[in-house]
């Protein structure tokens, strides 16, 4: 395919290497959400993880639990009442929660690029597709080549699995799955090396699910990219992750290589989350919920936060905030339990 | 009565006109959205329709309902037709067939309380005119759709509650007509999964403790599983396969069916399988594929798959698939 051996040729080695670059890295970020006559709601506190070139890592949590806002500080992208209180967002080095808006918005878009929650929604109406991800490679990268953009245009579409004729058609006559994949196109516009993805399978069908998962996974592995998963469905993570950042109320519950998270979570909640996922080997199975929701930034529970949930909590985790346990090379847990048993 | 009769759906038709295909054709072209459906509920059953967005079960929904006048086919309650009636059968009906809507943020109304959205339907239906009568009711079928105690929710609003508890009005504000059939079309498919088990084992409790039957819409198969006594899945308007809940699940004999079981997602990563991943979208109800409607994503067809729709072959006493590949 024209065009697409730049990539490669940028990348390739590393895939074959096994210590692989870390391209991504975020360390105890804290925000709060100010507002007025009110104590900052604290909506993600001392959060971590490192992403490397190639790998694909799942947020996963509830409504509520910070997912989105953790991920929009990433490029320091939250509404002004949203702040970075504490902590260091590493990308290839570079801290960006300290440089200069002119330079974050070199590796906006360029480097490191959104796939937007809500596919059906986030496109132009008014606009053709071919138009739309063209004015992403204009937007960003002002000095491309006039002659190319159309040619680059049509590989975009290409690389996602669109035919190259349904380049001049309006959103409304694309499915919600090509609208997706339209999406993914005008995000890997400036050959990003991160993609932050928002619930990008959330309103799909289980089988145009199926597609875009697939379609993300290809791309990881012929791009390198490195991908940021935010979903609230333990399933989708299981199935194309490598490892799994769960989050709840704005703090790290668990952190672990997928298979970890899936045979040998010790979380409390991780563990409620995966009995609550049907599953299709064992179909008569009762699903067992978690009772209760998810606490509200302005009202935090004063010890665990999933102290009011969880089925296991001791007198201690109501009055004391666990701290981050580590329990392996790569694995990280914050419960009270997780430290007595250690 | 026989308790086989209950709801029957035969040879359900439902085709929309979709106008000219151009100024001087002389025939209209149609949507086929439904296309000769047949299945029948015994009392207190739950069957899934399960299919991709366009395979025509929300229509479906639409034509059990009576909000959709059928092209042919005719629906049976309790041993009588009630394809066709004028507003006031249709009414006295409504009672007994009630609607649980997917979306329970768009589905309640935010200016009243919850006990005036789940007191409507009794005024709606003139039943109860006694008010004390009235406020037994709707307490009840709050405290059976698990929002208890009752008076704690009773004069908040909807924006209030989270939602899985509005779900739950919704759910109440249907059973406070005692129903015997509850359609729900995707009624879990907006909530949280944690949320989700919570209103599937509910209604999973109505059907035993209230006696309903329910048609479960839905487009996700995994989350049928310990819930549907059997399982409909819907391709292009016609249901190609049917069976008990194990026999779809275990053994299932389509291979659309084949393919939606293997892209599930499995919360194991050990058990990462080989998916079958369907290229393409459910063509155009209007131009329906010849043969077995299937047949352009179907990954198993052979050349006669083309030509010749596949009748329903009957695998056993419960379970009927229709493809080729199983004549024998």
């Amino acid at each position: 395919m024209p065009g697409r051996p730049t990539v490669e040729k940028d990348r390739g080695e590393a895939q074959i290497n096994p210590t692989k670059r870390t391209v991504l890295e975020v360390q105890n970020l804290s925000i709060n959400y100010i507002s007025e006559g009110k104590p900052p709601a604290r909506a993600v506190e001392n959060v971590s993880f490192t992403l490397k070139e190639g790998e694909l890592i799942g947020l996963v949590g509830e409504s509520g639990c910070g997912k989105t806002t953790l991920m929009l500080s990433l490029l320091r992208l939250l509404p002004s009442a949203g702040q970075i209180v504490d902590g260091k967002v590493f990308f290839n080095g570079k801290d960006l929660t300290t440089i200069s808006e002119k330079e974050l918005n070199k590796i906006r878009w360029k480097e490191i690029s959104i796939v937007f929650q809500g596919a059906m929604n986030a496109l132009n109406p008014v606009r053709t597709v071919g138009d739309q991800i063209a004015e992403a490679i204009t937007k960003h990268m002002p000095d491309f080549p006039k002659d190319k953009i159309q040619g680059r245009v049509i590989e975009l579409l290409d690389l996602v699995g669109i035919a190259a004729d349904h380049k001049e058609h309006y959103p409304h006559q694309y499915s919600g799955g090509m609208r997706q994949r339209a999406m993914i196109a005008m995000a890997l516009a400036c050959n990003p090396q991160v993609i932050i993805a928002d619930e990008p399978t959330t309103a799909l069908d289980v089988m145009i699910q199926a597609q875009i998962l697939e379609l993300l996974d290809n791309l990881r592995k012929k791009l390198g990219l490195a991908i940021v998963f935010v979903t609230h469905d333990l399933g989708v993570v299981a199935e194309i992750c490598d490892k799994v950042l769960v989050m709840y109320g704005g703090v790290t519950a668990e952190y672990a290589d997928v298979d970890t998270i899936y045979n040998s979570a010790r979380h409390p909640y991780t563990q409620e989350l995966l009995k609550a996922f049907p599953d299709l080997t064992k179909p008569k199975k009762k699903l067992s919920s978690i009772p209760g929701y998810p606490p509200r930034l302005d009202a935090l529970p004063d010890g665990c936060r999933f102290a009011p949930r969880c089925p296991v909590a001791i007198a201690r985790c109501h009055t004391e905030q666990p701290m981050l346990h580590k329990l392996g090379d790569m694995h990280i847990a914050s419960c009270h339990l997780v430290e007595a048993s250690k | 009565m026989s308790k086989e009769n209950f709801l029957e759906v035969r040879g359900l038709k439902k085709y929309f006109d979709a106008g000219r295909p151009a100024l001087f054709s002389r025939e209209s072209r149609f949507v086929h959205a439904v296309d000769d459906v047949s299945f029948n509920l015994r009392r207190s059953e739950v069957i899934a329709l399960v299919g991709e967005s366009g395979c025509g079960k929300s229509t479906l929904s639409l034509l059990l309902m009576g909000l959709e006048e059928p092209t042919e086919g005719t629906i049976s309650f309790e041993g009588r037709d009630i394809t066709h009636l004028n507003d006031k059968e249709r009414k006295g009906l409504r009672r007994k067939i009630q609607m649980i809507f997917q979306d329970p943020y768009e589905s309640l109304n935010p200016t009243q309380t919850i006990e005036e959205i789940i007191n409507e339907p009794l005024l709606v239906h003139g039943i109860a005119p006694d008010k004390s009568e009235r406020d037994e009711r709707v307490k009840k079928a709050m405290e059976d759709a698990g929002l208890k105690p009752a008076e704690v929710y009773l004069y908040r609003f909807p924006h209030e509650l989270s939602g899985g508890q509005r779900q739950r009005v919704v759910i109440a504000a249907a059973l406070v007509l005692e129903p015997e059939i509850l359609l729900a079309d995707e009624p879990v498919s907006m909530l949280d999964v944690s949320i989700r088990a919570e209103i599937i084992n509910l209604l999973a409790e109505l059907r035993i403790t209230r006696q309903i039957a329910v048609i479960f819409i839905t487009h996700d198969l995994g989350s049928v599983g310990f819930f549907a006594d059997r399982v409909a899945v819907m391709y292009l308007g016609r249901i190609v396969e049917i069976g008990t809940m194990l026999e779809v699940l275990e053994k299932p004999q389509h291979p659309y069916t084949k393919a939606l079981l293997s892209v599930i997602p499995v919360p194991n990563p050990r058990l990462r399988r080989e998916r079958i991943i369907l290229q393409g979208e459910t063509p155009n109800p209007i131009d329906v594929p010849s043969g077995c409607r299937f047949h352009p994503r179907c990954p198993v067809a052979i050349s006669t798959c083309k030509h010749s729709d596949p009748p329903s072959i009957t695998l056993s006493k419960t379970h009927q698939a229709s493809c080729l590949l199983l004549v024998k």
